[in-house]
């Protein structure tokens, strides 16, 4: 029986019936889903909902978290117990509210425990995704969570030079534009010389089974292996004393404290990054929220490549093998004509990951900002409340792309966007037949405490290292709705 | 009970201060747990319970003899809906932006462009430093937008001697720049002060009111459909709340009480009594809403009622 992902609740879009329990089937995702909703919409709590359900799927899941709302995974706690929850509460709790922490925690355990209960997951079912899932946060640039080695597609020796040049050469342009960016130079792989060079000599090294590291490529800046690049003589290409600064400024970097995490920590690896450790399902959260507009784009664009590449090296399939998450996609998959580097290989997954079995899931609170080619992959719709016309007009074209009016007309699925209450989604499953409904989301079993700092990450990283797994809760992943019927919710 | 006096709107607001500071206390003590969630507009409710009160204070004495009748209850409705009103009043504009944000931002989205793409063309003829404009991003969020904003105006406007014959852009333009960037960056500042604080404090303080208000006419709501059944007149003397909504959320039965929901037993009476009326019910329209489900539980409204 295929896995199913139970979601909450749904009802027509005219309110007209009760609710029924909302199981999605797990490969649905395989076309992608876009998730639209304006801040307070509930739609990060989707999100974490989504990211639970296919976790209990055992379908790894990779998140790209840019406002640093779904390090919260790592707040799965196994009970209701308020202690669990006490380390957080000074983080939600009103700066005018005086009671003591102890008290807070009780209360939010409280709530937490009826919120939970009343969507039918008990503290047996929160046991079980507790210990069935293995959390991990890279922190590119950071040692909060894993460092990463941003560069490993350029320093390090890869057999895809061999099975997929294509790929590669985008992994290595993504590396080489970050390397750039971080030595205050033009980083545009279209316009930049110095990108153009790099790139030449740091290929020539792989493409013949040699790692490429900074140093090696110090060496051949000095004492070129080539002479010329394109149809122009190097000298005429880039002369020697620029590229005398280059290496100057690369021995810079190098040579730099802070660039050391830069160039350490896990590979991008997402082959081993996606296996299940020790029987449990890996969700890996990339979290580069510390990161600045420019850092974080580049970045993304060099994991986004890997990703693209990685899916390339797979066999067809049509189950959910994974799903990558891109929580606030503002910014990174823009209309024509804006390129950043993370657009070519999110609009590539998009449209060819279906085949792999690679789900593609975007959230954002600004449906204008989205590439219509993007847009109209997706398979699954849900759109929260929306703040202006604007953009409820472009969320009901893009609901239009993807076929999904059905027997509701525009003005009628506009209005309904209007009237939306928080927590509550338009939902459009191509998938299913019966149309635009009403969905509502049920409470995440993680603990939502909002973006978390980096302190915040080291802490909750600690304390999951040291928590102790209650041997007799380790009961079997199942996904899917719970055995009884939600209160007041047909099946 | 106490005495409903409506005449303007200074004496309402003074009233309604009054009882909100005599409830206070009462309306801390209301637990998150039971919190009802709001899902109908504050003032047209107020508005609503005021005009019954004559009409309910007339059977407070029948009311007095129902067993478990919650007296002191129903002789604050009157405190408790002028304190929903203030509650609501002081979310209001707590809520209230100081800008409009989404046309600011069009007005200056649009400005930054147009600015950013007349740069590019002066740059191109060699009449602007290109690496001037590197500090313009074009980056997301509204603090980058007043950022790019400054920095515009000010590669413009310094080059302005030599640039100004050679292009579109207005010296007005510059000056509406650096005004857009400011208005940002204020709107922005004050939201993000409000955010935090003033708003969370005043969204919790109207929900609580709000859930004391409507605990109190609900209540009194059930007891007069009790004393009034055979007359069929509650609507009349006591609206819900919720009248006037589409009748395709009527026929869903949610105007309709739950079924086992315990009714008021007069002094002396058994629910066995032959000639008591049934609390289960009976004509559509004429028993008061159940509670609203509060949002995030299965089966909370989706809409928002306004």
């Amino acid at each position: 029986m295929p896995a199913s992902l139970y979601l909450g609740a749904q009802r027509p879009l005219d309110n007209s019936n009760v609710g029924s329990v909302l199981n999605l089937p797990a490969h649905h995702l395989v076309t992608h889903g876009v998730v639209v909703g304006m801040t307070g919409s509930g739609k990060t709590g989707l999100v974490t909902v989504l990211v639970e359900e296919a976790l209990r799927a055992q379908v790894p899941v990779l998140v790209i978290d840019v406002k640093g709302d779904l390090t919260n995974l790592l707040l799965s706690f196994p009970t209701f117990d308020p202690a669990a929850l006490l380390p957080w509460v000074h983080a939600v709790a009103e700066p005018t509210d005086l009671r003591s922490h102890g008290e807070i925690a009780a209360q939010l355990a409280n709530e937490r425990a009826r919120g939970l209960r009343a969507w039918g997951i008990d503290e047996r079912t929160l046991a079980a995704y507790a210990n069935g899932i293995d959390v991990r946060v890279i922190t590119p640039g950071s040692t909060a969570g894993e460092p990463l080695h941003v560069l490993s597609s350029l320093e390090r020796r890869s057999e895809r030079w061999r099975k997929d040049p294509e790929s590669a050469r985008g992994a290595l342009s993504a590396a080489v534009s970050l390397l750039l960016r971080l030595l205050g130079r033009d980083a545009d792989p279209a316009r930049s010389k110095e990108h153009v060079l790099l790139s030449v000599l740091a290929e020539a090294r792989l493409a013949a089974g040699e790692a490429a590291d900074l140093e090696a490529l110090l060496h051949d800046l000095a004492r070129p292996p080539i002479t010329k690049v394109g149809a122009l003589e190097l000298d005429a290409f880039l002369p020697k004393s620029e590229r005398r600064v280059l290496a100057a400024s690369l021995n810079t970097l190098l040579a730099s404290p802070t660039f050391v995490s830069w160039r350490q920590g896990a590979t991008l690896d997402l082959e081993g990054w996606l296996a299940p450790r020790a029987g449990k399902t890996p969700a890996v959260v990339v979290s580069v929220a510390h990161l600045d507009d420019e850092e974080r784009t580049l970045v993304l664009g060099v994991l986004l490549e890997e990703v693209l590449s990685w899916v390339r090296t797979l066999p067809g399939t049509q189950r959910l093998r994974a799903l990558v998450v891109f929580d606030e996609v503002f910014g990174f998959l823009p209309p024509h004509p804006a390129n950043p580097p993370t657009k070519r290989p999110l609009v590539a997954l998009m449209k060819q990951a279906r085949a792999f079995g690679v789900g593609v899931l975007v959230a954002t609170q600004n449906p204008m900002d989205l590439d219509y080619r993007a847009l109209s992959n997706a398979g699954l719709w849900c759109v929260g409340r929306l703040q202006t016309d604007a953009d409820r007009a472009r969320v009901v074209d893009g609901l239009a792309l993807a076929g999904a009016h059905g027997v509701h007309s525009s003005s009628g699925l506009a209005n309904a966007l209007k009237l939306l209450a928080q927590r509550s989604f338009l939902m459009r499953n191509v998938h299913a037949s019966d149309g635009t409904v009403l969905m509502q989301p049920r409470w995440a079993m993680s603990f939502l405490r909002g973006p978390m700092t980096r302190t915040e990450i080291r802490a909750a990283l600690a304390a999951r290292a040291h928590a102790e797994d209650p041997p007799s809760e380790r009961t079997p992943l199942v996904a899917g709705r719970p055995e009884s019927a939600l209160p007041g919710l047909a099946e | 009970m106490e005495e409903s006096n409506v005449s303007s709107s200074s004496a309402v607001e003074a009233s309604s201060l009054a009882a909100y500071e005599s409830l206070k206390e009462e309306i801390a003590a209301v637990a998150d747990g039971d919190l009802i969630h709001i899902n109908v507009d504050i003032p047209t409710a107020v508005t609503t319970v005021l005009r019954s009160l004559a009409g309910l204070r007339a059977l407070r004495t029948r009311l007095l003899a129902l067993a478990e009748f919650d007296v002191e209850q129903f002789d604050k409705l009157e405190r408790y809906t002028r304190a929903a009103f203030y509650a609501n009043m002081l979310y209001t504009v707590a809520a209230r932006p100081t800008e409009s944000m989404p046309e600011l931002t069009e007005e200056a989205t649009g400005l930054r462009d147009l600015l950013y793409s007349d740069a590019r063309a002066l740059v191109q003829r060699g009449l602007l430093n290109g690496d001037e404009l590197r500090v313009v991003k074009a980056a997301t969020g509204y603090r980058p937008l007043a950022n790019d904003l400054i920095a515009l105006a000010a590669v413009l406007g310094a080059n302005w001697e030599r640039v100004s014959a050679k292009t579109a852009v207005l010296e007005e333009d510059l000056k509406r720049a650096q005004r857009l960037s400011d208005r940002i960056l204020n709107a922005v500042s004050q939201r993000e002060q409000a955010a935090s604080s003033t708003l969370a404090t005043a969204t919790l303080e109207r929900n609580r009111a709000y859930t004391l208000f409507f605990r109190a006419y609900d209540n009194a709501r059930r007891a007069v459909s009790y004393l009034r059944w055979r007359e069929a007149d509650m609507e009349k003397i006591a609206p819900s709340l919720f009248a006037g909504r589409s009748t395709g959320r009527r026929k869903l039965g949610d105007d309709v009480g739950p079924a086992d929901e315990p009714g008021f037993v007069e002094a002396g009476e058994t629910m066995s009594d032959a000639s008591a009326p049934p609390i289960a019910p009976a004509a559509q329209g004429a028993l008061p809403a159940p509670a609203p489900v509060p949002v995030g539980l299965p089966g909370a409204d989706p809409f928002i009622r306004t």
